[in-house]
This record gives C-alpha cells, sequence and structure tokens, in this order.
C-alpha cells in the first residue's frame, strides 16, 4: 500500500517541480535519459521552459582537417551524437526553442541544419561559428525558415552577400550581427547593402582596417553597438609599406562613432585577449585558448552562457559595459 | 518579512506560537517566528489572521504531512537565525538533505507547496545529482516509477546511412605523403645546384628518397636551415602582420576556407591519382599543422593509422593495391612527431 502511494506521489509531483528538477541536468541527460522514463517524466521534458535555449555548446566534433572543401572531416561516430541529439531534442522541444548555440568546433552538415531548421520556426538567435560542410543551398533554406530570427553569429565567410541577402530578405527583425573572423571592405560594403537597419554588431577579436570600420560608421545609420575590443586595427599605406598596425582609435572615428549608444574598445598592450588576437595576426585561434572563451563578448546581448552550482547551461545577458576591462597578466 | 506586512499583524495576533493542521488532520502547534519562514504560512496570517487558535488553525496543503512538516520546520528553525555564516548554512544543508529518496521526494513536494523556494532548489539538486548518469531503467527502479512508454516515444537513435569517406580521406593522405617526398627530393636538388658539399653517400640519399630510415640528424639541420631562412625573410619584411585574406582563401580560426566551386568537389571525387597532381601544387601553411599534440598521442595515432591501411588494403582488390604500392612501399612518413601530420584536435 505504501509503495502504490508512493508511486502515485511520484506521478502527482507538479510538473513545475520535474521542470525544475530538469532544468538543473544537461542536454545529454535530458535526451537519453529522462525523456525515456516514464509518460509523467515525458510530459515534463516537453515543458517549453526546459526548451527556449538549446545550447549545444559543450558537443563538439570530433575532427580532424583536410586540405580539400570543406576542410573538415567529422567522424562518423561524433556525427552521429549530433544527430541523435538534435532528433530527440526538436521532438521534445515542440518548436519552442529560440535560441540554438552551436560549438566553434562542431561542424554541423546540411542535413542537420535544414533538420533544425524545419523544427524550430521560433527561432530568434542562432551561434553558428563553423559552417565549413554547410552549402549555400541548405544556407539559404534554413534562413527562410527562420522568419522571427534577430541575432546571428556567423564565420568570416567568402562570399557574404547571399547570406546577407537572405537575411534581408526573410528576417525582418533582425538587428545583431556577429562576425567571428576578419571583416573586410568586401563584407562590410556586404552589410551596408542589406543589412542597413542593423543595430548590433561585434568584430571582436579580429583584424579590421580603418577603411572597413569608417565605412562601418557611416553607412550602417541605425547601429546602436559596435564592439570592435581586442581587434587588431590596421592602416592601408601607399606601395612600399602596405600596412600599419594603429595604436589608438583617431579623432575621426571617435567623431563617427559618437552617435553610437556604445562602441567597446580594448587597445591595451596589457590586455591579454588584444596580445592573442596580435599573436595570432588578427585571426584568433580559439581552440589554444580557455574552453568557451569564444562565447564571451562585452556587448549587452552575447554573453551566451554561464555554468550555475549545477552544471547546468543558462542562457543570460551580460550586463553593459562601456569600455572592455583589460584581462591584465 | 518586511516592516509594513508586520505593522499590519494586529495584536492579538502577535502570538509566540500558531496552530497547523497537516494533511492528516492533525493540528500541531509551532513557533510563529518559524512557522512564518514558509510564504504560505505568513500570508495565511497576514492576510487572513488564521492560525491564532487551534480552531481556526491554518490548513496546510494536501502534501504536506507531519513527518515533512517537523523537517521543513528544522529547516527554517536553522536558516532564520541571522547571524549564520554561508559556510555554516552549506554544511547544515549538505546534511539535512542526506535522506532517502522517497523522502526527498516527498520534501520536494511539501516545500513548493509551502512556497519555500530555497528548500525547493536545495532539494531539487539533490534530486538532479540523483538522477544525473542514471538510465531510464536505474531511474524508474529508484523512483519506483511505471514502464508505459511506446518503443517510438522512447526514440532510440537514428541509424548512420551515410557512406564512411574514410577511403578517400586515406587516399588524400597517402598523396599527401607522395608530395612531401617530392618536395623533399627537389629541395635537395636546389641544395646540390647551390653547390653545397653533401658528405653523404649516393646509396644513402637514394635510400632517404625512396622514402628508407635516413639519419635523422640530418632530416633535423635542413629543417633547422629552413626555419633561419624563413626567419631572415619575415625579418626583411616592414609588415608586422601577415595579410589575413588572400585572394582566393580566407583562414578563419585555424581552418581553410575557400570560394565554394564545383572544381574544388569534382577534385574531391577524382582517383588517388588524380589527387596527387592537385596535391603537388599546393602549400599547407600553419592552420593545417596541429602542434602541442602529446607525442604518445601521435605515435598511438600513427599506429592506428598505419593499422587501417593495412586491414584497407587486405580486403581491396589487387588493381587498387597497384594504385596505392608507392604509398605503402615507403615509411609512414605522414604521421610522424614531428611531421606537419592531420592530426585529431583535442579542442
Amino acid at each position: 500500500m505504501e509503495d502504490n502511494d508512493y508511486i502515485r506521489r511520484w506521478e502527482d509531483l507538479d510538473i513545475d517541480i520535474l521542470v525544475k528538477i530538469f532544468q538543473l541536468l544537461d542536454i545529454f541527460e535530458l535526451t537519453s535519459g529522462i525523456s525515456r522514463v516514464c509518460s509523467a517524466w515525458r510530459l515534463a521534458c516537453c515543458d517549453p521552459l526546459l526548451w527556449k535555449t538549446l545550447d549545444l555548446s559543450m558537443l563538439r566534433s570530433n575532427f580532424i582537417k583536410i586540405p580539400l572543401e570543406p576542410f573538415v572531416y567529422v567522424d562518423g561516430r561524433s556525427d552521429r551524437t549530433l544527430t541523435r541529439i538534435l532528433k530527440i531534442s526538436l521532438s521534445l522541444s515542440q518548436q519552442s526553442i529560440m535560441t540554438l548555440i552551436f560549438h566553434f568546433n562542431l561542424y554541423v552538415s546540411d542535413e542537420q541544419l535544414t533538420y533544425t531548421a524545419e523544427r524550430c520556426p521560433q527561432l530568434r538567435r542562432l551561434v553558428l561559428p563553423a559552417w565549413n560542410r554547410i552549402k549555400k543551398p541548405g544556407m539559404c533554406k534554413a534562413i527562410r525558415g527562420w522568419k522571427e530570427l534577430e541575432s546571428l553569429t556567423m564565420p568570416c565567410i567568402a562570399n557574404p552577400p547571399y547570406i546577407l541577402e537572405e537575411i534581408s530578405t526573410h528576417c525582418k527583425n533582425f538587428s545583431e550581427l556577429k562576425i567571428m573572423g576578419p571583416c573586410d571592405i568586401f563584407f562590410a560594403s556586404s552589410l551596408a547593402a542589406f543589412l542597413p537597419k542593423l543595430r548590433v554588431l561585434s568584430l571582436r577579436c579580429s583584424m579590421l582596417y580603418k577603411d572597413v570600420l569608417i565605412l562601418i560608421l557611416d553607412s550602417l545609420q541605425h547601429l546602436e553597438v559596435l564592439n570592435i575590443s581586442h581587434c587588431v586595427l590596421m592602416e592601408a599605406l601607399p606601395a612600399p609599406q602596405q600596412k600599419r598596425i594603429i595604436k589608438e582609435i583617431d579623432v575621426t572615428i571617435r567623431q563617427k562613432a559618437s552617435r553610437l549608444r556604445e562602441f567597446l574598445t580594448c587597445m591595451e598592450d596589457s590586455c591579454v585577449m588584444c596580445q592573442r588576437t596580435r599573436t595570432d595576426e588578427g585571426l584568433i585561434r580559439w581552440y589554444k585558448y580557455e574552453e568557451g572563451l569564444w562565447k564571451t563578448d562585452e556587448g549587452e546581448c552575447w554573453g551566451y552562457s554561464l555554468q550555475n552550482e549545477s552544471n547546468a547551461i543558462v542562457f543570460v545577458r551580460c550586463g553593459r559595459l562601456k569600455f572592455c576591462t583589460a584581462m591584465s597578466k | 518579512m518586511s516592516e509594513i506586512d508586520m505593522a499590519v499583524i494586529k495584536p492579538e495576533m502577535m502570538k509566540p506560537y500558531i496552530w497547523l493542521e497537516t494533511s492528516d488532520g492533525s493540528i500541531q502547534q509551532v513557533e510563529q517566528e518559524i512557522a512564518m519562514y514558509c510564504p504560505l504560512i505568513c500570508q495565511e496570517i497576514i492576510q487572513k489572521g488564521m492560525g491564532s487558535s487551534k480552531s481556526c488553525a491554518i490548513c496546510l496543503p494536501q502534501r504536506v504531512s507531519p513527518v515533512t512538516l517537523s523537517l521543513i520546520l528544522d529547516y527554517c528553525r536553522f536558516h532564520q537565525v541571522p547571524g549564520r555564516s554561508n559556510k555554516e548554512r552549506k554544511s547544515y544543508d549538505e546534511k539535512f538533505i542526506r535522506m532517502d529518496t522517497k523522502r526527498l521526494c516527498e520534501l520536494t513536494s511539501a516545500a513548493d507547496s509551502l512556497q519555500l523556494k530555497p528548500l525547493v532548489d536545495l532539494t531539487s539538486r539533490a534530486l538532479a545529482r540523483i538522477i544525473e548518469g542514471k538510465s531510464p531503467e536505474e531511474i524508474r527502479e529508484i523512483f519506483h516509477l511505471p514502464d508505459d512508454l511506446t518503443e517510438e516515444e522512447k526514440l532510440e537513435p537514428l541509424k548512420n546511412t551515410t557512406d564512411d569517406p574514410r577511403i578517400r580521406l586515406l587516399n588524400r593522405l597517402y598523396a599527401k605523403k607522395r608530395k612531401e617526398l617530392r618536395e623533399r627530393e627537389r629541395l635537395k636538388n636546389v641544395e646540390v645546384e647551390e653547390e653545397h658539399v653533401d658528405e653523404r653517400s649516393v646509396d644513402d640519399l637514394l635510400s632517404f628518397i625512396n622514402g628508407n630510415d635516413g639519419d635523422p640528424k640530418e632530416v633535423k639541420t635542413s629543417k633547422n636551415k629552413k626555419k633561419n631562412r624563413r626567419k631572415k625573410e619575415q625579418q626583411q619584411k616592414n609588415s608586422s602582420l601577415k595579410e589575413a585574406s588572400e585572394v582566393n582563401k580566407v583562414e578563419v580560426n585555424g581552418q581553410s576556407i575557400r570560394h565554394q566551386s564545383a572544381e574544388a568537389d569534382r577534385i574531391a571525387e577524382t582517383s588517388n591519382s588524380h589527387t596527387e597532381d592537385v596535391f603537388a601544387h599546393r602549400e599547407f601553411d600553419d592552420g593545417d599543422i596541429d602542434d602541442g599534440i602529446d607525442p604518445a598521442l601521435k605515435e598511438k595515432i600513427d599506429r592506428e593509422v598505419e593499422d587501417f591501411a593495412r586491414r584497407l588494403n587486405s580486403d581491396w582488390p589487387e588493381r587498387m593495391q597497384e594504385l596505392l604500392s608507392s604509398g605503402q612501399e615507403r615509411k609512414m612518413m605522414l604521421f610522424t612527431p614531428n611531421g606537419n601530420s592531420f592530426l585529431r584536435r583535442n579542442a
């Protein structure tokens, strides 16, 4: 009798308590064990509270670099793991995912991306820093499905217009962009052409030419926040010298940036991140540094995650910082 | 409780004890100060003036049994004392949740119904730790839960239907190895043209060209020469940084990314011999090299690749073996601790 009462109690346990418990567990626990226990737990696993953010930033591909496109070969087992986790989590989330974060070294394939896009129509925020294995049609198809997309973290790509054009056509609320890699004049002019209403732009930890920065400040009239923290700022010079590093931001740039709500800069010699950007020649190799460092950002909306006491990943918004505090040695 | 709330309390309500009725109908007297640590009880006292006598005892929610109530009151008694340090509280909490799973579940449920958030958080974390790393079967056993899901609902993982591209990858590795050998041969010829005296015998040189074990010191010396030459060339340049993006290539975070083209796709599909030609004209930059990897790990990978090559070749038809024979005869130079190898990154 007592045993039956016990079973009844557990099944009667409020769904919000179960959800509270499940919020403390990671994606692996949710997709492998919890959702397959019983119908009551399965129901709790489908609670939208658990799936507002699908954070796969602890999941990395097991890969080796190869000399031909797509320049990475991903081990079959890690591909299967990702497919399995995507399949289960997208089934449980029941289209309630609004933030999707992929690890810097998680090489998503075309099929995986389109499968995800079809099942995340509410997506507002996407962090996809590596898309070597995604072809142009796959990316376009995914963006067409994300009509609510507002924010994107993407790698520097050789042919930016197609993706930016898709975003401008299909994502009417799009306002935040973070580029992980050098932003050249071609990228900047593509931004000006297709995303003139962009409000937040982060180019941190990369090589940036002065004329590119000026073009961004001149052409993106709706820009409110620009983060160029730890960038190697360069200036193109006439023939024999070719280029030089700018040590501090000049009056022209300051003047143009004065209209911004936030202009985040850090060019300190004592700053560890600035040193790293220079060492890596404006093309920071994130895999060499602390795990999760690639996710940090000085801007108000780019602090992707914090570890809470139980190792659960929680989506948070960073507090606003006017200037980056240098990470001194 | 705020000062405003305290001001609302009537003088007759300000008694040291209040009366609480649990789910089984039993009524017990509790210190008001402790009981008011629970928001639900506090609300009942302030808003409804309940609990002042046995006849108007506060009816607690269904899930609060006398046993769980006494546990909750113990928790409140400790935590409402103001002067305690965080360390003391943490230590108490750890001891407090050392109980069987059944009681922990009941306590979570009761604390939730009394809106006692700190205790709900504490017990939830304890339950999460119990659940962590357990299979569905183990969880069912621990919590005595029914197995009432269908096979479809259990969401078995997808089968992998994609073709295994390892063979093509191995071809590429062999092609790169042959390219490196040719490159070394070319460099050696250049050095001969520059009238550098080489004290090695013709046999030694031939064995080196054919990929047999040469003198490691000699190899190291030539590498150092190359390094020094590169350093000098770099110092001569005024530019402090390399151009980040070349005409047709951008390296992003250690990954080479190029303009997508049908040509590249076509090359990827071609035979081994064709791939060899493609590799012959390509420079490998720093992005293709993985430094800082444990030599033991490198050796392990070397062995795995050799073993894989052996198994692969035993299964292939003879004509395919002939295609790769030039690569197999030589020592595996690609995967050496000093070589520029494609290695699995411990990122």
